[in-house]
């Protein structure tokens, strides 16, 4: 009997054990700014871009890389940035709406709160090339 | 309900000898001053007096027997449903604590799943940004530490309000 209810009890414990590990997917772009005469923009990121083109002066916005990848409080996400550079970001905490991240990146450690699907968190300035690089990271 | 309706309702339970001595008593004094009662109470016991003399005697009883036994036994055999339900509930009262937890997982995971759907996150599409609606757009910096030799600003874009940490190394501020 004591077997049976052991065995019970772990399996009741699974479904809570995966709302723990929750997971939460994320999305890096990283877009090459630069001044540029003529300034191009890839199309795809027009919309972020948008403001980033009238306050700071760049001209030119190229993603670079687009990457996708899920961080749990286990696991960060880690990934290779253009320039020799690392990208990590660390869940702090997350519910429904909400997620607290810890990013690092070259020369740099903040901790941030974004909305899932809303505004990305944005970590500009380093180096890159004639121009800068410019690291936008949704969580979804 | 009046009085009098109340002291009818309880004329077949006092035929059958099962009021509580105080109610007799007041059942017995209502009858005295109540034609109506006391008719249907002299009714009641008539017909008690027939059924209980119709089942002592054998001439009456026995040919009613065999009709009453023949649909009994006509009666279906309860379906396979009936039986396993039958037998978990049996089951159930000879090991109380098996049933017991066998509620509990039930009752756990009938609560669980609706809050784990409602847990699981949800990927938007890529591109969407946009479409943030008013004030689920904020990005709040809680804290920003730069490594030596360099330096952070935050900044807000003037037409959305994103939030940028811009870090440039340390004397190009």
């Amino acid at each position: 009997m004591k077997r049976a209810l052991l065995t019970a009890f772990v399996f009741l414990l699974l479904p809570l054990s995966s709302v723990y590990a929750q997971t939460v997917p994320l999305e890096v772009w990283v877009i090459g700014a630069s001044r540029e005469p003529g300034g191009r923009i890839d199309p795809e990121i027009l919309s972020l871009v948008q403001d980033f083109k009238r306050d700071f002066a760049y001209t030119s916005f190229e993603l670079l890389q687009k990457r996708t990848g899920q961080v749990d409080q286990q696991r960060p996400f880690r990934t290779p940035i253009p320039g020799g550079r690392d990208l990590n970001v660390a869940l702090v905490g997350a519910d429904q709406k909400r997620v607290e991240l810890k990013v690092t990146t070259s020369g740099v450690k903040t901790r941030v709160r974004i909305h899932r699907g809303g505004s990305p968190f944005v970590v500009g300035g380093p180096a890159y090339r004639d121009g800068v690089l410019i690291i936008a990271i949704f969580a979804r | 309900m009046t009085s009098h309706c109340r002291h009818q309702r309880s004329l077949s339970t006092y035929v059958d000898g099962e009021l509580k001595a105080s109610q007799v008593r007041q059942l017995e004094a209502h009858l005295t001053g109540c034609d109506d009662c006391r008719l249907e109470l002299a009714n009641l016991q008539n017909l008690q007096g027939v059924l209980r003399r119709g089942l002592q005697d054998p001439a009456v009883a026995a040919p009613l027997w065999p009709g009453v036994r023949a649909r009994i036994e006509a009666g279906r055999p309860p379906g396979l449903l009936t039986t396993w339900v039958r037998r978990i509930w049996e089951a159930g009262w000879e090991r109380p604590r098996l049933s017991l937890a066998g509620a509990a997982v039930m009752a756990f995971l009938i609560l669980s799943v609706p809050y784990l759907l409602w847990e699981l996150p949800v990927a938007k599409p890529p591109g969407q940004l946009l479409s943030v609606e008013p004030g689920q757009g904020d990005v709040v910096v809680e804290a920003v530490e730069t490594e030596p030799g360099f330096r952070a600003m935050v900044l807000t874009t003037s037409e959305r309000g994103l939030k940028v940490i811009w870090v440039v190394p340390q004397g190009r501020i």
